[in-house]
């Protein structure tokens, strides 16, 4: 007889269920562990994750790493200054030697400093964009396939009207109407976010609410939103939470690429897309004033799309190998 | 080997191997079927019928599906040692092969004329305007109306689709069919009417049938000889209606106590405790001894070799003289099937 | 099929009015002033009331809407404050070139076109032979390349990507010039593989997953199972089932590519609609702006329009749904016959 890699096993069981058992099963112990188990497997999704958590923290403590002010604050002798170059500033009345590591942009500032404080925007804009989006997506999306009917047209014709309009577009038509600042930034991309959610899910409501245990919550008497809340919305969890983070992604995308167009965030406010209008003019001379601030930007936008293709991957449960 | 033998199997083993383990899903069988002949493959789920059925064709999954050992002789020549190329030839035209789903067995945007044409022109037929005409041949055949073949998939019934399957099938006039479960998905009424098309057809092209089923009726309308399957080996093989009124193995006569039966008094059907086992370890001894009622304790060290007993080959101890044969099946009186 | 055609076309005008409703809203709710904005320093409040009169500001806000769509006769002797409505192509001037704004849009929009058909070309040549390789090899290392190369491509921000390569061909190798226009072929190379990227990468993942899925399917063993060669299982059967959503998508980036070009023109100072639209808003060109956005979301309804169409022609099961109803009477008889 042929020998397995698992070794052979003495038949002195009484059910072949228990054999299974003793050699050490992969079944799952709880259903995060299993889906950490499989995610981990992933090696780029979990490099994408340390990215990010690297870049949530340094967004956090941008402070400690660097003085706003001094992120904002005009050198002018310092201009263009070469990555890894020393050079003296004059910050809190004194005069102190600074070593740019990125270098330094058109107006003597520290791009590296400009990063970071960068990340804390594009942070913000992200997570406070896409929050906004999920929950109030997500909840018209509930209510639409929940109870149906004209409700579900009203909101999915609205929602079909809004994914009519390209997403940049939209968000440069409120932006252009309402005028340049971080709150229509915010809004304009918010609102654009939402139709997703309200797509992805109605149709997981549409798919859960026929089926028994929902006709069980009916039977004893559980009201609409309870049955809702309780047992609805944690089955349709999986694809919301993928959109989410790829969500975010596309969100810092949007903002940045307002930002570039003169459309976001303001400068001297540090911000990677405002910093790369910046850089366009100097191309020919100060490269580093272009490659950083977008290397950032790719690095956190592919960091997010990892984790979301992984999440996907993850939690899918027809995906085998 | 005789002379009109078609498919000859020796000692047959199939493994899937993946990374977290190898599954060991056919683990040494012997089948033969002679031309004209029809054999049923009766199993539950997972007992490695349809990897029977994958080895014979070589359509097994690329990355995992390997043959360990063993050869597949079919018209004296060892398949399992044949080019893909010659596997290509053989395929849907002297050996076909129809499966379980007919809903999702057809290419939803080929009208179903040109799918059965098309097997038709991989295998010979030069000229398009004649692949279409014996396409429309086949329709007939199986009871469609010829003027169908442009139509496309979706505008058929589940039981005519199958139909669809069955002429695409039999359009090269193979010698040997297999079906694996082509009844399963489908009403009881449709199901008569594909079994008795199957058997028709049979008859009229001469076509040889390997017919898989966890279904012991189907089986028996169709087939002259049955081979009995549990976790990745033959445990009784032989003629039909001797298997089936007077079993030999104590998971044949499990099984057929599964069945409800007119001609015995009995208040509860009796099923087989306990589950077949993990297709990804070995065992030592018989494998069918912790579902056994009658074995004893030799059976959990020593492996029951295949014994010839009246006709029949079975694989358990009882019939090595090793242990006591206390099998309690109800035979069947002589009972009319058709 | 026909049937098909007006059913869409049908559904796509409450679409439009809602687009444009929403993009008209939003210029209504702007803050500013445009009568003010015409007007010299020094003009009186009652030049300002009278100004907005001959605009038609001070008017409720549906009937602005409904001039907005079918045209308005100012009470003013000036013609230029009249225009005959969207209906017409016709929304007034731009406030600081004085030109009517859809004789700019219509002048430049055919650069645009012309822009985003070469990306769409492009990345139509590239994405789907580099989908299906990678979905045939899954884990080879072809496939390890296009997987990551799609995502770069999906992460990189156009803008930087244009900018990027202006440095290292217009600068550095000086191949290729850092502006572009449509009379230069040559200056058209870098915006074209800028515009492309993001579509490619996006398209050669769907593809890739399109693949997977179809040659997952059962009818892909039938074929097998037939004796097909496996490059005929995959080009006849797999690739044209695959391609339904393929399409879909393409023609949902189609719309992406007219977008983006809003981006790339400005890096690459192309005269096209989106140089246009970036520059009346920053110069508060409000007609401009709103012509200009407007146009763009109808171009982007209409091809989705089309896509949806070509996608009936391309799917089976759509079109006998609705094949007309004196065929299926005829095919009915015959059955009986």
């Amino acid at each position: 007889m042929n020998d397995s890699k698992l070794g052979r096993l003495n038949n002195n069981t009484t059910t072949a269920m228990d054999a299974t058992l003793k050699v050490g099963a992969k079944k799952s112990k709880s259903g995060f562990s299993e889906f950490w188990r499989r995610y981990r497997k992933n090696k780029l999704a979990v490099i994408g994750l340390v990215v990010v958590a690297v870049y949530i923290l340094v967004a956090i403590f941008a402070d400690l790493f660097f003085p706003y002010d001094f992120a904002t604050q005009n050198q002018i002798s310092n201009a263009f200054a070469k990555p890894l170059t020393r050079a003296d500033v004059d910050y809190n009345d004194q005069t102190v030697s600074h070593l740019y590591v990125l270098g330094a942009d058109n107006f003597g500032r520290d791009i590296l400093g400009r990063i970071i404080h960068g990340a804390r925007v594009s942070m913000i804009i992200g997570f406070s964009t896409i929050a906004f989006a999920c929950f109030v997506g997500s909840a018209l999306g509930a209510i639409a396939g929940y109870y149906g009917g004209k409700i579900e047209s009203i909101i999915m014709g609205a929602t079909d009207i809004l994914l009519a309009i390209p997403n940049i577009l939209f968000a440069l038509a409120i932006v252009a109407a309402l005028g340049p600042s971080f709150q229509n930034l915010l809004l304009a991309i918010g609102i654009t976010s939402i139709p997703a959610f309200v797509r992805l899910m109605r149709a997981s409501v549409l798919t859960v609410k026929d089926q028994e245990f929902i006709e069980a919550s009916h039977a004893i008497g559980a009201r609409d939103f309870r049955i809702i809340v309780q047992h609805i919305v944690p089955n349709c969890m999986a694809p919301i939470i993928v959109q989410a983070t790829l969500g975010i992604a596309q969100s810092i995308l949007s903002a940045t690429s307002l930002s570039f167009l003169g459309l976001g965030i303001q400068p001297p406010a540090p911000e990677w897309g405002n910093m790369l209008s910046d850089a366009r003019s100097y191309l020919s001379f100060a490269p580093h004033t272009l490659f950083f601030p977008g290397i950032a930007i790719m690095t956190v936008i592919l960091a997010y799309n990892l984790i979301g293709d992984g999440l996907r991957d993850a939690l899918d449960p027809k995906l085998k190998r | 080997m005789s002379d009109n033998s078609l498919l000859s199997i020796n000692n047959l083993a199939t493994h899937y191997v993946t990374d977290e383990a190898v599954i060991h899903a056919v683990n040494g069988i012997n089948l033969e079927l002679k031309t004209g002949e029809s054999l049923g493959l009766v199993g539950e789920s997972g007992a490695g019928k349809s990897t029977t059925a994958y080895s014979i064709m070589g359509i097994l999954p690329k990355l995992t599906g390997r043959i360990v050992r063993g050869e597949i002789v079919f018209q004296g020549k060892d398949l399992t040692k044949t080019s893909e190329e010659q596997m290509r030839s053989i395929r849907g035209s002297q050996i076909s092969m129809i499966f379980q789903d007919p809903m999702t067995s057809l290419n939803p945007i080929l009208p179903v004329g040109d799918q059965i044409a098309e097997v038709l022109e991989v295998h010979g037929t030069r000229n398009r305007k004649e692949a279409v005409e014996k396409a429309g041949d086949m329709l007939e055949m199986v009871g469609i109306p010829s003027e169908r073949m442009h139509e496309y998939p979706h505008q058929f019934s589940g039981g005519m689709k199958q139909r669809v399957i069955i002429a695409i099938a039999l359009a090269c006039n193979p010698q040997l069919l297999i079906a694996d479960e082509p009844t399963t998905a489908l009403d009881v009424t449709i199901q008569a009417q594909v079994l008795k098309m199957i058997k028709d057809l049979r008859t009229r092209l001469g076509t040889s049938l390997i017919l898989i089923s966890h279904n012991l009726s189907v089986v028996a309308q169709l087939c002259q000889n049955v081979a009995i399957m549990y976790a990745g080996h033959i445990v009784e093989y032989g003629p039909l209606r001797d298997v089936f009124s007077n079993p030999f193995h104590p998971y044949t006569e499990g099984l057929l106590n599964c069945i409800p039966r007119i001609d015995v008094d009995k208040k509860r059907l009796s099923p087989i405790k306990g589950m077949m086992p993990d297709p990804s370890l070995i065992y030592e001894g018989c494998i069918f001894k912790p579902r056994c009622p009658y074995a004893e304790d030799i059976c959990t060290t020593m492996t029951p070799g295949i014994s010839e007993v009246e006709g029949r080959k079975v694989m358990c101890l009882m019939y090595q003289g090793l242990i006591p044969k206390k099998m309690s099946f109800d035979k069947v009186g002589g009972g009319t099937n058709d | 099929m026909a049937r098909y055609i007006i059913r869409r076309l049908l559904l796509i005008i409450p679409v439009l009015l809602g687009v444009t409703f929403i993009v008209f809203a939003l210029t209504y709710i702007s803050p500013g002033d445009p009568a003010r904005m015409i007007l010299p320093q020094d003009a009186t409040e009652a030049d300002i009331v009278r100004m907005r009169h001959f605009m038609g500001l001070d008017e409720p806000f549906l009937l602005q809407y409904f001039h907005f769509l079918f045209g308005f006769q100012s009470p003013s002797s000036d013609p230029s404050f009249s225009y005959k409505g969207l209906i017409a192509l016709d929304l007034g001037r731009s406030y600081v070139s004085n030109r009517p704004v859809f004789q700019t849009i219509l002048e430049r929009f055919p650069n645009t076109a012309l822009l985003s058909f070469f990306a769409l070309i492009l990345s139509i040549i590239l994405s789907i032979p580099a989908g299906i390789i990678s979905a045939t090899h899954q884990y080879s290392f072809a496939d390890m390349v296009v997987s990551i190369l799609a995502l770069l491509g999906l992460s990189m921000p156009a803008f930087w990507l244009g900018m990027l390569l202006i440095w290292v061909f217009s600068v550095q190798l000086k191949i290729f010039p850092a502006l572009a226009n449509p009379s230069n072929l040559k200056s058209l190379v870098l915006p074209v593989i800028t515009l492309a990227t993001m579509n490619t990468a996006v398209q050669a993942r769907m593809t890739r997953s399109s693949m997977l899925e179809v040659i997952r399917q059962d009818y892909i063993r039938t074929a097998r199972a037939k004796g097909l060669e496996e490059k005929k299982v995959i080009r006849k059967h797999a690739l044209q089932n695959a391609l339904i959503p393929i399409v879909t998508v393409i023609g949902l980036q189609v719309g992406q590519l007219l977008v983006g070009a809003v981006l790339t023109e400005t890096v690459f100072s192309y005269p096209g609609i989106g140089t246009i639209m970036v520059d009346a808003i920053q110069r508060k060109d409000t007609p401009q702006i709103l012509a200009s956005v407007v146009f763009v979301a109808i171009v982007f309804a209409v091809v989705n329009l089309i896509v949806d169409i070509i996608y009936a022609f391309i799917d089976p099961r759509i079109k006998s749904q609705y094949e007309s109803v004196s065929k299926k009477k005829l095919k009915a008889s015959q059955k009986k016959a």
